[in-house]
């Protein structure tokens, strides 16, 4: 792919220059790049060591993603293999990955993936819940559901209830869930590097609209969390108003909202802009070779009794 | 869940999505088990909703639902058609220590019926087979010496 002046959008442009300032023409030339393909071995159906002997025999050069022990960079095609419609994996953005890590699901909780299609973060929630528990995976779009039930099904998994509701209007489940995965509609400049549309549609009127459903999706979301449970927020963006500004947002409507530090080793990333956003992790294409996202993590705390 | 046709028993139509009581999970399990030497975990929640083409079982081991409309539960394990059940591809995955209605094969026959293909048979099953290569497993039919594949086109390669 490769983005000449002429291609290039001039409002894109300078909004990226003016955000990332000397990190833009990095950034920019990455975009002329295809991303790093990865794949997420599905530990409901094997383990990593059977599907790097796939790769061997297949001759497909692989390595280990960092911060994913499931993980695998892969150097070729690996999408008409047999083993990949038979859920023995699933081909995901490297970065992504951590996003599912980032919020810890344990077997037996109550897990909510509120924007869940098309499944590559709810089928590893599912894997790391190992199959117990309740994973409502829920999508508003009726035609991304059928790849959402589709992936769900080639991977085996069998404790996800899949919905089609309105995020927003997901407060009848107050206080019901351990953890919530809101990773909402975005911008996508995060995905640029394999796809051209979203520099040559970006706007900033665009980014404002969809900053303020990103914000009503997060208290939705966040309203539906226990107390003491735990909501990831991500985007595969870069702007300020759908990342910084959606948490600043939830911090500021919710007093019992906490922003939690993540880490992950040998993940390139870097802080939230802002002073209230320190601890939230964003991730530039350039960094990792793979795509952009933006990670928060959020704890609902416990109320602080009287003595 | 709220129709009047819910008291369910295999074999019966029904019309929606509906969870087998136990005695309906017993005679499930024992129609597998007869077909295909595998018994169904009874502690997993099943439920059934009516198709086209027969009755599809799902499994769900999740330990609990949410009061709201839904699209889909668990997973797909198989189909009732004319009391012979089908596995579904996940389905004969579970099914890994099944020992009945087994065409052990080759991966090269695996990848043949999952990418829709025909091949030659020449034992004594017939009906619904489970085709297995060491961990890998899908489903066809066995015809006049041959095995159909029952792949779904979504699934195919």
């Amino acid at each position: 792919m490769h983005y000449t002046t002429m291609e290039f959008n001039q409002e894109f442009a300078s909004y990226h220059r003016k955000l990332l300032g000397g990190e833009f023409e990095d950034f920019v030339g990455s975009l002329r790049f295809k991303p790093k393909s990865a794949i997420r071995v599905n530990t409901l159906k094997t383990s990593v060591e059977r599907v790097e002997k796939v790769l061997y025999e297949n001759k497909i050069e692989h390595g280990k993603v960092p911060w994913c022990s499931e993980g695998l960079w892969v150097d070729s095609d690996v999408l008409n293999l047999v083993e990949h419609q038979l859920g023995f994996y699933y081909i995901q953005d490297a970065v992504s990955m951590a996003v599912s890590l980032a919020l810890e699901p344990k077997p037996g909780e109550s897990v909510l993936d509120l924007c869940a299609a098309p499944g590559s973060k709810a089928t590893h929630l599912a894997a790391l819940m190992q199959n117990k528990g309740c994973l409502l995976a829920n999508e508003q779009d009726y035609r991304r559901i059928r790849a959402l039930v589709y992936n769900i099904q080639r991977c085996g998994v069998s404790n996800a209830i899949v919905t089609k509701q309105d995020g927003v209007k997901f407060d009848q489940f107050s206080e019901k869930f351990d953890r919530i995965l809101l990773d909402v509609p975005c911008s996508d400049v995060g995905r640029a590097m394999s796809n051209r549309e979203v520099v040559r549609d970006w706007s900033k009127g665009k980014v404002i609209r969809l900053s303020a459903l990103q914000k009503r999706l997060a208290l939705a979301a966040y309203n539906c969390l226990k107390e003491d449970g735990i909501m990831v927020y991500s985007t595969c963006t870069t702007s300020l108003e759908e990342n910084e500004q959606v948490v600043e947002h939830i911090l500021h409507e919710c007093k019992d909202a906490r922003l939690e530090r993540i880490k992950f080793n040998g993940l390139q990333s870097k802080k939230g802009l802002t002073d209230k956003t320190y601890d939230c992790l964003r991730i530039l294409p350039h960094y990792n070779n793979s795509g952009g996202y933006f990670v928060a993590k959020i704890r609902r705390c416990a109320p602080i009794k009287n003595k | 869940m709220r129709s009047k046709e819910l008291k369910v028993r295999i074999g019966i139509r029904i019309k929606m999505r509906k969870e087998l009581n136990s005695k309906d999970v017993e005679e499930l399990a024992v129609k597998i088990e007869s077909q295909f030497g595998f018994r169904i975990d009874e502690k997993l929640k099943y439920f059934v909703k009516e198709e086209k083409e027969g009755e599809k079982i799902f499994i769900f081991s999740g330990n609990r639902i949410p009061n709201i409309q839904v699209e889909w539960i668990g997973l797909h394990f198989g189909t009732l058609i004319q009391n012979e059940f089908q596995p579904s591809i996940d389905g004969a995955f579970l099914m890994q220590t099944a020992n009945k209605k087994i065409l052990q094969a080759s991966k090269k026959e695996i990848e043949e019926l999952m990418k829709g293909s025909v091949i030659d048979y020449s034992g004594g099953l017939t009906g619904f087979v489970i085709a297995r290569h060491k961990d890998l497993a899908c489903v066809g039919i066995v015809k006049e010496g041959k095995v159909g594949s029952l792949t779904p086109k979504s699934r195919l390669i």
